[in-house]
């Protein structure tokens, strides 16, 4: 549905010229939910806005549907209002001198989605009742809460029935709580419609739940593109592992291949440990290993003889309601994991910690 | 220019290249205009002096000139700019039904010292003026006729006396209306005489300075104001026998440091009226101005002994006029006192040759404090300083002069 | 931000509007700049041959440093000095607050331009001066002086303590419009942090509105040093307190026996002098407004005008802004209305009593010129402030909503025509007309009154570009943009969001141009031709003619229509707040429902 290749764009700043977007590539299926994930400064936002067509890419092509809207080679540069796609501002981008309905009816009002007058009303009310405020359409719209907002906003998108649906940090502005609503939410009806969206976020939590496919992108360049649970459990490289969740990341250099159903294993700062590694690898060759938090097994002492075992200190636990977070010191170096709220940690105490071998995953 | 340049390399890229191109073709535009002067001049009056052979035949020459104002359906002329709004009508219609004319007459007040620039360059630019008649000073009316703006007119004695009966009568002579260079091209109907308007609760008459070197006398020092213009003082050179340039211009400069204000002379005389200086150099027409509206204000004027300027006004017809016919008549018909008798009540401006009471109180004033009057026109002296003025030496000098009036 | 793009294909289809208008502005700006320019380097008439050095070597001397320069930075420092100091606080007391009688304020603010500068320069003589000034007399009997060498004549100080009265207006306008758009989430996170209202005024409105106040004072600090009446009145003429203004226009005008070739070059000259220092503000401005982002205050969010309850403060409030219109508008306004009363203008005493009367206003109507004169005003004014905001708001579009390259080199070529003394850019352009009548004589130009309205519209331009500019600065992009994916384009995106949001600062640019255009004589009465007369010179000749009386008649009418249809116009345009959503914030309940 939409497809962008090889999306490059430099900004001019008073320090010189600066890479915003290099390379980035990526194709996103019909129905899909696409997120563009990374910190911020990475050319996630330039990106989307390079789509809509708010900012003009230098090079690359960019497809929606079967239509190129822009293309370096022959010039074809689509404007924004023709490209046909419904946009989710970070601000809501709320006219304020407008009420709820006259922002949601505004699209099919001006412009090329203009729809007879007798439909508009209609319509409108069909996207109110969509994002839920059927009974707010008079209201003036800065007197809306935020999520309110947000769904104005929402309700604006689609209201002429975009077949792409871009979102620059729609929930960024709304308290955690009805954050962790809306996603769900969100995705509920961005499903019912079967749209096709982009989605820009850089909080972890809301691509894994929102998204189908994440792209983590890291100083203008796309790292990975996977799913949730790819993007998660086998990040390819470092950025994409320590952005995603909480990573213990080690360098560590191979010390056994694995052969005839023998495990391999690793030397690293924290001591050797046993993991599955792939057949390419050879002896001495230097990796990164990565583990998560939550598969981490702590015990108060050695409950019997068990693989990658290692002596740590408790260096300071956090409760956080359901678990505590705990950052342990092995061999010096800090080592993060999770315990649940039953086990009772104190800072100081010396603990054994387990790291699971399949838990550990080697950086390519 | 090379700022210009400038502003071109740093807009490059966006500004669209006709943007500078119209720029700098208005730029060359004037320089083109230079190097071909339009000397195109006009043949009217040349057609009309065949057809008035005969010299007692002022009649015959008016009805031909009253058919081509017909024909030319219009005039447009100044007048000046302290003349009120309501004078504009009745001027018009007098001077239509004068005629029997039925052309559309439009008179607007301009400032004569503003536009007769604009006249000039109108003349030296070839294009038409904006007015076929204007009014203006002797000086200024001297200076366009010296850039060959003006256009003379053939038999304008036969004329004159056709249409004015005081020169008919014998009462007028022909060079009240026309003197020196101005003769035949510019028609006199106005003047005013420089003097010293005073407020008499601050100052008594004998107290005044007598002449224009006591205005730097420290007695007087913050108690007058003058105009910041040179008409006060530029004249001063043809009225003394033994005249040094220099030391004339310590007696300016002296004045100008001993004075309260430079101000507009309408100010400045509404200032001494208040009670805030003793007296002004003014024109004698807004000392009747005040007196016309509270006879019981308090102030008097005194001429100075040594000289005091008069200043004529002139209509002349402008170069390349687009009704040249009809400024003609205009122009004669303001030195009627048909026309007089319309616009003196409110500018109470005298006409030195004219018989009404303010005329009479005019000469009378003068004659009666045997006060020096002295005009551009009326001498010889006088004529060679105003053109020396014209040179670059003359120039400079005036310049010194203007800024000798505020102090420096 | 401050990233530029590099695109390909050159100019968008979005900005090809707005850049095309803005060009065709600034190309007549350019020629008219070029004009000037090149009269710098001509003897005496353009129209003659010649080129000459002489204007630009005249210039300097010595007294220039010592005293002209001095003195102009006296002048124009204290005029902004002082101007700032009444409008500063009356536009956050007028636009912020819940202060009583608002609008009528606000109103009066803006009669101000109308009244004509040689009434303010009389009036406060008559207040100030030493021998005859009514206050000076009377301080001066309660103190058992004979006189108080308190005046406002022959000082730099009292021509800037009189020009920053006149000019607070504009600072107020420039400010106004902002600061009724700043949203309050800004103001009531400070209050939240625990700031005090004073300290939220000083750390949050105003760096908020920063853009347009020093918009403003760079604006009026050109005016203050550009304005020649006044201190002509105050003392500039007699070279006491000689300041560039009036160094100008004696360049210009020497008077006497060569009134016609006088050397308009010497003004451009002056003009480059009083260019330069504002150009180098201006530069600093525009690295300011750079930073654009941080004052964009019109998000898609939360957004409601707080207005304060001052509570008992108000009265001080109120008197402050009585206090003001006292000096500024009231007391020349008496002074205006006395002198019309009066046969000849006169100092207030028994026997001057006596002679008031309505003499003055017998046969006013036709006096000043009769329909013809009023309707050539109204379409003056009309035509001046409605093209001047079409030609600001696309200049600013360009300048603060698009990244193109020339956009900082038109934001500084704009404000250049603010330097150029009045009466050199009149001339510039009256020797275009003629030119034109000669070369293209299908040009309605010379003596029309469209060269009055390029004049006008052109001498504005900075004035609209500056209120703009603050305007447009505040309106988050986000907003247009979203309007654009909504599938609408730039023109209608224009209409239908950015110009309802800037809605208060187009209303007061409106009402402002065209208070000034009304006012204006310089330009006008220079420009007149047989057709064209308006209002202002109409007056102005009247007062020149030494008919005070009947002048100050004429202004007193002028006053009393203006401030009549100022009322209207605010009143129908929802006063100064309402602009946006006081109405909807004043009918409907506040409701927090998340």
């Amino acid at each position: 549905m939409i497809r962008v290749k090889n999306l490059r764009k430099t900004f001019l700043t008073k320090q010189g010229s600066q890479a915003a977007v290099h390379g980035a590539e990526f194709d996103v299926a019909e129905g899909e939910i696409f997120m563009l994930l990374g910190p911020s400064g990475c050319g996630k936002t330039t990106t989307l806005r390079c789509i809509a067509g708010l900012e003009t890419p230098d090079e690359g092509e960019i497809w929606i549907g079967e239509q190129l809207v822009f293309g370096d080679r022959g010039g074809t540069l689509l404007p924004v209002y023709k490209r046909g796609v419904g946009m989710v501002f970070q601000s809501y981008a709320i006219w304020p001198h407008l009420t709820v309905f006259d922002n949601v009816a505004y699209p099919l009002v001006h412009g090329i989605y203009k729809a007879p007058k007798r439909e508009v009303k209609g319509r409108v009310q069909k996207a109110l009742s969509l994002v839920g405020l059927e009974r707010f359409e008079d209201r003036p719209a800065p007197l809306l809460s935020g999520g309110q907002q947000q769904r104005v906003a929402l309700a604006r998108a689609l209201v002429y029935e975009p077949k792409v649906l871009l979102l620059d940090e729609p929930l960024s502005n709304l308290d955690a709580k009805l954050r962790a609503e809306m996603r769900i939410e969100l995705r509920a009806l961005m499903k019912r419609l079967n749209i096709t969206a982009i989605y820009v976020t850089h909080d972890q939590e809301e691509a894994l739940v929102l998204s189908d496919r994440i792209a983590v992108m890291h100083a203008g360049e796309i790292k990975q593109i996977g799913t949730p649970r790819d993007i998660y459990v086998k990040p390819q490289n470092d950025v994409v592992a320590g952005f995603i969740g909480t990573a213990n990341l080690f360098s560590a250099s191979i010390t056994a291949v694995p052969r005839n159903g023998e495990e391999g294993s690793v030397s690293t700062p924290i001591g050797a440990l046993a993991c599955p590694l792939p057949p390419s690898v050879a002896v001495g060759q230097p990796v990164t290993i990565m583990f998560r938090p939550e598969d981490v097994v702590v015990r108060a002492s050695q409950a019997g003889p068990s693989q990658n075992s290692l002596c740590g200190v408790v260096e300071q636990a956090v409760f956080v309601g359901s678990r505590l977070q705990c950052v342990l010191s092995v061999q010096g170096h800090k080592v993060h994991c999770e315990v649940p709220k039953s086990q009772l940690v104190e800072t100081g105490q010396s603990v054994v910690v387990e790291i699971p071998r399949h838990a550990i995953h080697l950086l390519p | 220019m090379g700022r210009l340049r400038k502003i071109k390399a740093l807009a490059s890229g966006v500004i669209p290249w006709c943007v500078l191109v119209v720029s700098w073709l208005a730029l060359l535009m004037p320089l083109q205009l230079v190097m071909r002067p339009g000397a195109e001049t006009a043949l009217v009056w040349e057609a009309l002096a065949d057809a008035a052979e005969a010299p007692s035949k002022g009649k015959q020459l008016l009805d031909e000139l009253v058919r081509k104002a017909k024909q030319e359906g219009e005039v447009v002329a100044t007048i000046s700019s302290s003349w009120r709004k309501t004078l504009i009508q009745p001027l018009a219609d007098t001077f239509r039904k004068r005629f029997g004319l039925d052309i559309k007459v439009t008179l607007a007040n301009v400032e004569s010292s503003q536009h007769f620039a604009m006249a000039i360059a109108e003349t030296q630019a070839g294009a038409p003026p904006t007015y076929d008649v204007v009014q203006g000073t002797d000086s200024e009316t001297m200076q366009l006729h010296g850039g060959g703006g003006t256009q003379r007119v053939e038999n304008w004695e036969a004329l004159v006396a056709e249409i004015n009966p005081l020169v008919r009568s014998g009462k007028v002579r022909l060079d009240q209306i026309g003197q020196g260079p101005l003769r035949g091209q510019s028609f006199m109907f106005m003047a005013n005489v420089k003097q010293l308007i005073y407020n008499t609760k601050l100052i008594s008459e004998k107290d005044l300075p007598r002449t224009h070197a006591e205005l730097g006398d420290p007695k007087y020092k913050g108690k007058f104001s003058q105009p910041p213009w040179t008409t006060h003082w530029d004249i001063g050179p043809a009225a003394f026998e033994k005249f040094n340039r220099n030391e004339w211009l310590d007696v300016v400069r002296r004045a100008g440091k001993n004075g309260g204000a430079v101000l507009y002379e309408s100010a400045g005389v509404q200032r001494v009226v208040l009670g805030e200086f003793a007296f002004v150099l003014a024109q004698d027409r807004y000392m009747r101005q005040i007196f016309g509206k509270d006879p019981k204000a308090p102030i008097g004027y005194r001429f100075f002994d040594d000289y005091n300027g008069l200043t004529s006004f002139y209509h002349s017809v402008r170069t390349r006029a687009r009704h040249p016919s009809a400024g003609t008549l205009f122009a004669l018909w303001m030195t009627t006192p048909e026309a007089q008798a319309i616009w003196q009540p409110s500018d109470l401006q005298a006409v030195p040759y004219g018989d009404s009471a303010i005329d009479r109180e005019f000469r009378l004033g003068i004659e009666k404090s045997k006060a020096r009057v002295i005009g551009w026109l009326d001498n010889e002296k006088a004529l060679e300083v105003l053109k020396w003025y014209g040179t670059d030496e003359g120039r400079k000098y005036l310049e010194a002069m203007a800024r000798a009036i505020r102090g420096e | 931000m401050s990233a530029s793009t590099r695109r390909p294909g050159g100019i968008t289809t979005a900005n090809a509007l707005p850049l095309a208008f803005s060009w065709l502005i600034l190309a007549v700006v350019i020629v008219l700049l070029a004009f000037v320019l090149y009269m710098t380097f001509v003897p005496s008439l353009p129209t003659e041959p010649g080129f000459t050095l002489k204007h630009w070597s005249n210039v300097a001397s010595s007294r220039l440093l010592t005293r002209v320069i001095p003195n102009t930075a006296i002048v124009g420092f204290g005029a902004i000095f002082v101007g700032a100091f009444f409008a500063l606080p009356m536009a956050w007391l007028l636009n912020r607050t819940t202060l009583p009688l608002r609008a009528t304020f606000t109103t009066m603010i803006g009669i101000t331009p109308v009244i004509p500068g040689f009434i303010l320069a009389m009036g406060w003589i008559m207040l100030l001066d030493e021998r005859i000034g009514l206050l000076n007399n009377v301080a001066a009997s309660l103190l058992g002086f004979s006189s108080i060498p308190l005046s406002v004549k022959d000082s730099p100080w009292g021509i800037a303590w009189v020009l920053g009265l006149i000019l607070a207006p504009a600072i107020f306008f420039l400010v106004a419009g902002p600061l009724c758009r700043i949203d309050p989430s800004l103001e009531e996170a400070a209050s939240v942090v625990g700031m005090r209202h004073l300290t939220t005024l000083r750390r949050v409105t105003l760096p908020l509105v920063w853009p347009g106040i020093l918009g403003g004072l760079i604006y009026v600090f050109m005016t203050a040093v550009s304005i020649f009446e006044i201190p002509a009145l105050l003392g500039a003429a007699s070279g006491k307190v000689p300041v560039l203004a009036s160094e100008i226009f004696y360049s210009v005008r020497p008077g006497g026996p060569l009134t016609a070739t006088f050397a308009y070059g010497a003004a451009g000259v002056y003009g480059t002098l009083l260019a330069a220092p504002s150009l180098v503000a201006l530069y600093v401005y525009l690295r300011v407004l750079e930073r654009t982002e941080r004052y964009q205050v019109i998000t898609g969010k939360g957004y409601r005008p707080r207005e304060t309850d001052l509570g008992g403060w108000s009265w001080i409030g109120v008197g402050f802004v009585v206090l003001y219109l006292a000096l500024a508008v009231g007391l020349p306004l008496l002074v205006l209305l006395w002198a019309s009363l009066m046969p000849v203008l006169q100092m207030p005493s028994r026997e001057a009593l006596s002679k008031l009367s309505f003499t003055n206003y017998d046969g006013l109507f036709e006096g000043l010129g009769g329909f013809g004169v009023i309707s050539n005003t109204v379409v003056l004014v009309l035509s001046v402030s409605l093209f001047v905001s079409f030609f600001s708001f696309m200049v600013s579009w360009v300048v603060v909503r698009t990244q193109a390259q020339s956009r900082k080199l038109m934001d500084m070529l704009v404000m250049v025509p603010h330097a150029i003394p009045s009466l050199a850019f009149a001339f510039a352009l009256a020797m275009l007309g003629i030119l034109a009548s000669r070369w293209l004589p299908w040009l309605p130009l010379s003596g029309t009154l469209g060269i009055i309205a390029v004049a006008h519209v052109i001498n504005r331009m900075p004035y609209g570009t500056r209120v703009m500019n603050s305007a447009l600065a505040q309106v988050h992009r986000e907003l247009e943009e979203c309007a654009q994916v909504c599938g609408t384009k730039t023109p209608t995106i224009m209409r239908t969001i950015i110009l309802p949001l800037i809605k208060p600062s187009v209303i007061y640019l409106v009402v402002w141009t065209a208070m000034l255009s009304f006012q204006e004589v310089t330009m006008a009465l220079f420009l007149s031709g047989p057709h064209n007369n308006v209002l202002s010179v109409s007056i102005w000749v009247l007062w020149e003619g030494g008919n005070l009386g009947t002048a100050a008649a004429g202004a007193v009418a002028m006053v009393a229509t203006t401030g009549l249809l100022m009322f209207g116009i605010l009143r129908l345009a929802g006063g100064p707040t309402a602009g946006l959503v006081g109405r909807e914030v004043g009918a409907a309940p506040l409701t927090k429902s998340q």
